[in-house]
């Protein structure tokens, strides 16, 4: 039996280069926006996964001080260090499971709190070879493009990325539960990528996650109306489309594209699709990484 | 019994260490990865997705540790998820794995555990970040000082003792002599522990527990897959709880006192129904506590309830705890003899299915059927609680 998710509610605040507030002040606000769009209180809510990075944060175990905020008190919490639609799958296999009946899912980034973004990805390199080349995430797609292509792509030509402060919330919950509403999750797919591997198309891990999603959703890529993007800054939306095989017409990107909103990417686009009016099932995805190595896909239609 | 129910094949771990030099980070998961695998009596290719538990990045020295040493055990290409809750994440990333095919995800799950401390000058300025950074950082508490205020309230709240602490110590280090993977192999007296340089008191040094490099995996499947093997751990309850962060909400209230944590209580609570379970001191035959302080040990006694209010020490002063008593906890050593943080709780997870698999070794307990592992991240904030069992029902 396929695996189908409902959702009661959700809430986000739109990304911003600084949201004033603390970070507790910004995940409560899309926390208990999420729980009063879905009707539902803390209370009724059996457990929290959310997505999360412990640098960008600012500190070890960083969820550790957000518990009011994310509403975990007494319940199971579950923290992914991936993009926030890993935790849109591990939730989803929480509600699947029987473990829990209403599932919160978070994910935040407050990158404005960062004295330098861009420091924090180079250190995801292999320390004793790759780091002290210093190589700026975006070089690194540059080298393996240019080595694709076997022409010169130079990083100076990319746009930099744009730091966003933003957090996104939704509610889970079992299909058939009262407080489950228009939409449901039906597909889900994740992959990974070589760790900077030369010779494995940068689109490759997405690719698999979406054929994984749409296999499990049990729908041809040709029925999806709208694919949202979360993250993959520096690939357009043609290529995205090409790897996909859907027109470049049905892709909604992050605006600007260029914008970092840290492991809440994924979120943030899948709260833009249940926002999004479009008839028809909508693909989600999401890729991170140095090499845009890490992705995720879910498929959600309209019951 | 769930349609989907997990059941572990198997268990890996590395040999533990303060400072793995012989091996990388990548090197040191393929390790354990690989006896995972051969102990399953499988292959990479069988894993459907993978659960990755490390906690805090710092220690390991590179941001995003899964996807630097995907490529060394074969995840490249699998769904690949990492999970962090601190101490916890072991325990985590274990129900996590069992969660992907309850649901009916997926059939195979690896679920990996690493740490590598070592790359940390001082890992106690680490856990010193995980404070508010406001109003508590500049404080300087440290896991260290913060037990230390636990066993303080300890003395009062149910009468430890030095002397119980040390028989705590003394129990551990002695069955860590029969694991063959423990960190420490030291054959310590209970003068050794009470003479040990005392670190913040009442904590001695032989009290607490080790920095360990090390990495741990294990395989589950499901329901359907395991019925074709003979011998698998079920896992036949689950339970994840979190307590509020500031110590001071937690110091008393009708349910909680900070000698006794009650985010444990309710996840063990949790894993207890699932799995049937109404008597726990009669009912499971072994434990493997997440502990890494001996008077963390005698606090959980009750908070597993295996204790009436205020009388963990009861288990101590009998002895009901130690190898071959009526309940033993912590056969393999526990996390005192050996602490690779993010893969502790992996440790004693994977360590209780080889108890109720009959194939622990030196350190098993005769006939173990039924067998309680936990774990706990933060300052006693994060608690995880499963039940692994030799029968499925």
């Amino acid at each position: 039996v396929a695996l189908k998710i409902g959702i009661a509610g959700w809430s986000f605040l739109p990304p911003r280069p600084e949201i004033p507030g603390a970070l507790d002040e910004l995940i409560y606000s899309a926390t208990s926006a999420a729980l009063e769009d879905a009707a539902l209180s803390i209370q009724q809510i059996d457990g929290v996964c959310m997505a999360s990075s412990d640098l960008n944060d600012g500190r070890a175990i960083s969820t550790m001080t957000l518990t009011g905020s994310t509403g975990s008190f007494r319940k199971s919490e579950m923290r992914v260090c991936n993009d926030g639609l890993a935790a849109v799958w591990l939730g989803a296999a929480e509600v699947g499971s029987g473990a829990a009946d209403t599932l919160m899912v978070c994910a935040w980034s407050k990158l404005s709190d960062v004295v330098n973004p861009t420091a924090i990805p180079v250190l995801a390199m292999e320390p004793t070879m790759h780091r002290a080349l210093g190589y700026h995430p975006d070089a690194v797609l540059n080298l393996r493009e240019s080595q694709s292509t076997h022409s010169l792509v130079f990083t100076t030509g990319v746009p930099a990325l744009e730091p966003r402060d933003t957090a996104a919330a939704v509610v889970m919950t079992r299909p058939d539960h009262p407080s489950a509403g228009r939409y449901q999750i039906i597909g889900f797919g994740s992959s990974t990528g070589p760790y900077l591997k030369p010779d494995e198309p940068v689109l490759a891990p997405t690719q698999r996650a979406v054929a994984a999603a749409l296999k499990s959703a049990g729908i041809p890529v040709s029925d999806i109306c709208r694919v949202h993007v979360g993250g993959l800054h520096r690939i357009n939306s043609e290529e995205i489309a090409s790897a996909l095989g859907i027109g470049a017409g049905t892709i909604v990107r992050e605006v600007p594209q260029a914008a970092d909103l840290g492991y809440a990417a994924g979120l943030v686009a899948m709260v833009n699709a249940l926002n999004d009016d479009a008839e028809g099932p909508k693909l989600i995805l999401s890729a991170a990484g140095l090499g845009m190595e890490s992705a995720n896909a879910v498929v959600l239609v309209a019951k | 019994m769930k349609v989907n129910a997990a059941a572990i094949l198997g268990f890996g771990q590395t040999k533990f260490r303060t400072t793995r030099t012989d091996v990388s980070g990548p090197e040191l998961v393929f390790e354990a990865v690989s006896a995972a695998l051969a102990d399953s009596d499988t292959d990479i290719k069988s894993i459907d997705a993978v659960v990755f538990a490390s906690a805090p990045e710092v220690f390991e020295g590179v941001y995003e540790p899964d996807r630097w040493t995907m490529e060394a055990f074969g995840g490249v290409g699998k769904p690949v998820v990492r999970v962090h809750t601190g101490g916890a994440t072991g325990g985590s990333a274990a129900i996590a794995g069992a969660r992907l095919i309850e649901s009916g995800m997926y059939d195979t799950v690896l679920i990996v555990g690493l740490q590598r401390t070592s790359e940390t000058p001082d890992a106690q300025a680490v856990f010193t970040t995980i404070f508010d950074p406001i109003f508590e950082q500049d404080v300087q508490l440290n896991v260290i000082t913060g037990i230390a205020l636990v066993a303080s309230r300890q003395m009062k709240y149910f009468g430890l003792t030095e002397d119980h602490m040390a028989w705590i110590s003394k129990k551990n280090f002695d069955n860590a002599l029969l694991n063959p993977y423990a960190h420490l192999h030291k054959h310590i007296s209970v003068e050794d522990v009470k003479n040990s340089r005392q670190i913040a008191w009442p904590l001695r040094l032989l009290h607490t527990c080790p920095r360990s490099d090390g990495a741990a995996a294990v395989v589950m499947t499901s329901r359907a897959k395991a019925a074709r093997r003979s011998k698998v751990a079920w896992l036949r309850g689950a339970g994840h709880a979190t307590d509020v962060y500031r110590l001071g909400d937690r110091i008393k209230d009708s349910e909680s006192d900070l000698a006794i944590p009650r985010a444990l209580t309710w996840a063990c609570d949790a894993a207890y129904r699932e799995a049937g379970i109404t008597d726990p001191m009669n009912q499971l035959s072994v434990i493997e506590v997440y502990a890494p302080f001996s008077n963390l040990e005698v606090g959980y006694y009750e908070s597993m309830r295996l204790a009436p209010r205020g009388r963990g020490i009861d288990l101590v002063e009998s002895g009901a705890t130690a190898l071959r008593g009526p309940i033993p906890v912590c056969p393999s050593g526990g996390c005192m003899t050996a602490n690779p943080i993010g893969a502790t709780g992996l440790v004693r997870f994977g360590e209780a299915a080889l108890q109720v698999m009959g194939r622990a070794g030196d350190h098993q307990v005769d006939g173990a059927r039924l067998a309680l592992a936990t774990a706990c991240g933060g300052i006693d904030q994060f608690y995880t609680a499963a039940i692994l069992a030799s029968q499925p029902e």
